[in-house]
């Protein structure tokens, strides 16, 4: 039971026993806004001029694109691929590659890594970065990383000391406020046959973001309601992260069609199989990593140069989906791939906790804070999940988007895209709805099967 | 498995096959997906979505000759043999809905079926006069629901979303289910706050044990509402405009626990009074039912509370013989209104665990009553001249997750456990089949709680519990449900309620192809104790014991499309 355990930590923290973490100095956090960009990443190009320095991101919309349209134009549609990476010449981009990269171009011969010129093209409005320089020396982590404080609006750990810290970043990454869109979660079977696992309507709130707020208990909330497969249709769901999740847990409600009312859901977290990929990923794959951080010891490794799915407009939001889902891996002639320099945080089982990955390492984005790829380990310690995000930046906002991920199981060679919106009219930025909207009720009074 | 043929009886090759092959060029037919119509309109929305099913089953277990020895149960356990098809069913259920703005629209769905394992006529022991149908054959209620093909209409309801101030209520007016509570099994159901809110389809329930509660409430008409006055405190209300009885296994079908009831026979062989005819049911209005609810989840709890009061009428019935005269005899179901519920819930995760529980309190409701009683005269409607009481009810159930072990990729579980009291007798002592004196003499001196006399107090239990192995083949996750139900103490003092050592399970394996087609196989089989005098059952504690020859086999496949 994790009850008694839960209630034994709240006692702990209450007389100090874990020590929460503090924030940077006013003087180290000088170098945001210098030699840091406000958010962290380094400002500069690298050594080699492979990867340019930042200058502010894209902030204006190609043209092509009509303001409140869901789905976003490829900015970059016309430049070509620098060069690719197969299972041939990947040993001599071995050193930028993921382990999950090198095992699927290893594993899949029509696997490859097409690499384009790198675009920094993330940007934030003014006061997400504001907030970020503000956070930089009040944020905290607490119960022992799991919990985080003392931030709003900004990202909370620019400079992070610890991997809690940096999965913090991740964790609130910035997709803009209140969002929606209609999504299709697909699973692409070891045949290479797509199944539609479910599609429905997403609506996102990140009450963190909000700026007209001072602060928000919950960090992360998100409605869905499913629309296929039909046999699913009128299903929904309501799913809570509390900032102080370490304490507090995730909570979330399901809609039963046929009752009209609403259940608590059993725990939809860590290694739990999320059911809206019909089992082919864990709820805490969904967005690379999501929700508490409790199983694992999280250690920051440093950054790295490495080659990750980026300006992936074109898979993202351009391409049909029987184009996009070839046996074993997406289209490669839809994936971009940039190289850039991502914060690499490794994440151990605790030895008193289960879950069926042993150990994950993640990649994240220096100018978005969000997780683009990750390695997951079993309990044998063999390499068994590749996973990866595909940024495609919301522009018009302007704010990165990385909704769009897949895992590729490298046993069973099944593999899942999660938040495929390409056909179903991309993801618009909304109002946030009224807090009463929010309450499990209401889920049940606005149900219609 | 094996069907051995029998004169007359639906044998699998001839007749099963041109049903499946019918249920796959209507799959084939309807395409791929689901329909939702693209209007072109982002504020319309459409969509219409067809399930298909189709059942094949066939009895495994052998005839207990002390079943068929009972002219009370002869006809449900004669209807099939050991190897016969005992159901070669198809079912389609079609649902529309149209939404406008995601707030206003409508919603229509209704349901056809065709099962050609039932004819016409029924069957019994030659050696019992009387059939409860009239020359063994099916009354017109019998064979429209389960020979066909016939159908009906479920949901039709229209529904719109208001904001009063910033307030936002939603309301449905039309034939529409409506659910309150926590509880998630039949047997919780039956001591539920829920407890009669809609009839019950039974006949789905017995043929599948182990159906989710959503499959088995059938819509009423009626008015609700619900409105979330703040973040954390939401009311509902319903006032409904019709009364429909449960949906039953009918006497003399294979499921049909015992041959008089419910609606489908003519009537029942009896020891003293002959052939006693089924007269019309004594029913209650069709309107006045209502119910409240409010519902409070303060963050201090982490978790829900809900308040109820309903007033109802009971969808399940009291049976008496109302004219106990030889040669014109009759018996009628009868339904009592005007009683009231008085309920708590709380829903709370704990430590990942959903956890519901609930206690109600019934008052004036109808208790267990000796089943074909003497009770001369017709009630007045809504009342009943059998036994009426205040009963308390309780349940707690669980259900959670599991994550991948080395035996299985993931599993569900769900549990529950319920309990029933009963308080007071305010009416129909004599009719009343409670252990103790001053009740019906059948439980008096020296009779026990295995003679289906109610006890003081009930505990039952209802678990779930489901494996899931993802893609064994490309393209296939399989699963194997298993359920139990059983009264672990004590016999309870509503209609249904449960008794001890009553109950049914199913043991099964289930594919599911490509996300789209399940096909499920399940041995289900009923349990209970009964007494018997050498040769035939004399007391059954619970309906259901009379089932307990009646294991079968079913394999299922369903679509939707």
């Amino acid at each position: 039971m994790l009850f008694p355990s839960r209630i034994a930590a709240a006692l702990l923290a209450a007389t100090g026993a874990f020590a929460a973490h503090a924030a940077i100095s006013a003087d180290e956090a000088k170098a945001l806004g210098t030699t840091l960009t406000p958010i962290g990443a380094e400002r500069g190009a690298n050594k080699d001029g492979t990867i340019p320095a930042y200058t502010g991101g894209m902030t204006t919309p190609p043209a092509g694109f009509k303001a409140g349209d869901g789905i976003r134009p490829n900015p970059f549609a016309a430049e070509k691929p620098k060069f690719s990476i197969d299972a041939k010449n990947m040993a001599q981009h071995a050193d930028k590659l993921t382990e999950g990269t090198k095992a699927m171009l290893q594993k899949y011969p029509s696997f490859r890594v097409d690499v384009y010129p790198t675009q920094r093209s993330v940007a934030f409005p003014k006061f997400v970065t504001d907030n970020t320089v503000k956070n930089a020396t009040k944020a905290k982590t607490n119960n022992d990383g799991r919990s985080m404080e003392g931030a709003h609006a900004g990202f909370p750990f620019p400079i992070p000391k610890t991997g809690n810290e940096a999965m913090w970043n991740h964790l609130v990454r910035f997709n803009g406020a209140a969002y929606e869109s209609k999504y299709r979660n697909l699973n692409v079977d070891a045949n290479g046959r797509a199944a539609l696992a479910t599609e429905g309507n997403s609506v996102q709130e990140y009450p963190f973001w909000d700026n007209a707020r001072t602060s928000a208990d919950t960090y992360w909330r998100l409605k869905l309601s499913y629309t296929a497969p039909a046999r699913r249709a009128g299903e929904a769901l309501l799913l809570v992260d509390p900032l102080d999740i370490g304490t507090k847990d995730r909570r979330a409600w399901s809609y039963l069609p046929g009752q009209r009312r609403v259940k608590v859901a059993p725990d939809l977290s860590h290694d739990t199989p999320n059911p809206g990929t019909a089992g082919a990923n864990t709820f805490d794959d969904i967005f690379i990593f999501n929700g508490s951080m409790e199983r694992f010891d999280f250690k920051l490794v440093g950054k790295k140069e490495m080659y990750v799915p980026y300006n992936a407009y074109a898979a993202v939001y351009q391409s049909k989906q029987d184009e996009l889902l070839k046996p074993s891996h997406l289209n490669p002639d839809l994936v971009r791939w940039e190289l850039h320099r991502v914060w690499v945080v490794e994440a151990t089982l605790k030895a008193d906790k289960r879950h069926v990955y042993s150990k994950r390492t993640f990649y994240l984005d220096e100018d978005s804070w969000a997780a683009l790829a990750s390695d997951a380990y079993d309990a044998r310690g063999q390499l068994w999940r590749a996973s990866f995000a595909y940024m495609a930046p919301s522009y018009d906002l302007p704010a990165p988007y990385t909704d769009m991920f897949s895992n590729h199981d490298l046993v069973s060679r099944v593999y899942s895209v999660t938040g495929y919106i390409a056909e179903t009219g991309g993801m618009r930025q909304t109002k946030a709805l009224p807090e009463r909207e929010w309450t499990p009720d209401a889920l049940a009074g606005s149900g219609v099967r | 498995m094996s069907f051995p043929s029998r004169p007359g009886q639906a044998r699998f090759a001839p007749r099963a096959l041109p049903i499946a092959v019918a249920a796959a060029l209507l799959l084939s037919a309807a395409g791929a997906q689901a329909f939702e119509f693209d209007t072109g309109n982002p504020d319309l929305s459409l969509r219409w979505d067809n399930t298909i099913r189709y059942n094949l089953a066939g009895r495994v277990e052998g005839r207990d000759s002390k079943i068929g020895n009972s002219p009370l149960s002869d006809e449900g356990t004669y209807s099939f043999d050991r190897g016969d098809v005992v159901a070669n069913r198809l079912d389609l259920l079609s649902e529309f809905d149209l939404v406008w703005k995601k707030r206003y629209g409508f919603r229509v769905s209704g349901a056809g079926w065709y099962d050609d394992a039932y004819g016409n006529k029924g069957a019994r022991n030659p050696a019992i006069p009387f059939p409860s149908y009239v020359g063994n054959n099916y009354s017109p209620l019998v064979k429209r629901l389960y020979h066909g093909p016939s159908g009906e209409v479920l949901d039709a309801f229209v529904f719109g979303g208001f904001d009063f101030g910033n307030v936002p209520v939603n309301a449905k007016a039309g034939r529409h289910t409506l659910y309150w509570g926590e509880s998630l099994f039949l047997g919780g159901h039956m001591h539920s706050i829920a407890y009669s809110q809609n009839p019950l389809d039974l006949q789905k329930g017995f043929a599948t044990p182990g159906t989710e509660a959503k499959e088995l409430f059938r819509p009423l008409n009626q008015l609700s509402a619900q409105a979330q006055l703040s973040d954390t405190f939401s009311v509902a209300g319903q006032y409904l405009l019709e009364w429909e009885p449960a949906r039953y296994p009918e006497g003399g079908t294979y499921l049909g626990p015992v041959d008089f009831v419910f609606n489908g026979p003519d009537g029942q062989a009896h020891p003293q009074l002959g052939f006693i005819r089924r007269g019309n049911p004594s029913e209650p209005d069709q309107r006045g039912e209502f119910g409240l609810s409010a519902r409070w989840a303060p963050q201090a709890l982490d978790g829900t509370v809900g308040f109820y009061y309903r007033r109802y009428a009971d969808k399940l019935p009291q049976t008496f013989v109302t004219r106990p005269v030889p040669g014109s005899a009759q018996y009628n179901l009868i339904y009592a209104d005007e009683i009231d519920l008085l309920g708590v819930s709380l829903a709370k995760n704990i430590g990942g665990v959903s956890m519901g529980t609930e206690f109600s309190k019934r008052i004036n409701t109808p208790l267990n009553s000796v089943a074909l009683g003497v009770a001369p005269g017709l009630p007045a409607q809504g009342e009943t001249k059998g036994p009426r009481g205040d009963t308390l009810h309780a349940l707690v159930n669980a259900a959670g997750v599991v994550s991948k072990t080395s035996v299985f990729d993931a599993a569900t579980w769900l549990a529950e456990l319920q309990f029933a009291h009963w308080s007071k007798v305010r009416s129909g002592a004599s009719l009343f089949q409670g252990l103790g004196t001053g009740f019906a003499p059948a439980c008096g001196a020296g009779k026990t709680k295995w003679d289906n006399c109610t006890t003081k107090n009930y505990v039952g239990t209802s678990v779930a519990f489901t494996p899931t192995w993802y893609q064994v083949m490309p393209g296939v996750d399989l699963s194997a449900p298993l359920t139990y139900a059983v009264g672990l103490y004590g016999n309870a003092p509503t209609v249904f309620g449960g008794n001890q050592g009553l109950g049914n399970y199913s043991v099964g394996v289930s594919a599911d192809v490509f996300q789209k087609y399940r096909l499920d196989l399940k041995y289900i089989d009923f349990v209970g104790h009964y007494k018997d005098n050498g040769t035939a059952v004399t007391v059954a504690n619970g309906l259901t014991t009379f089932l307990k020859d009646r294991g079968f086999l079913s394999l299922t496949f369903k679509t939707t499309f």
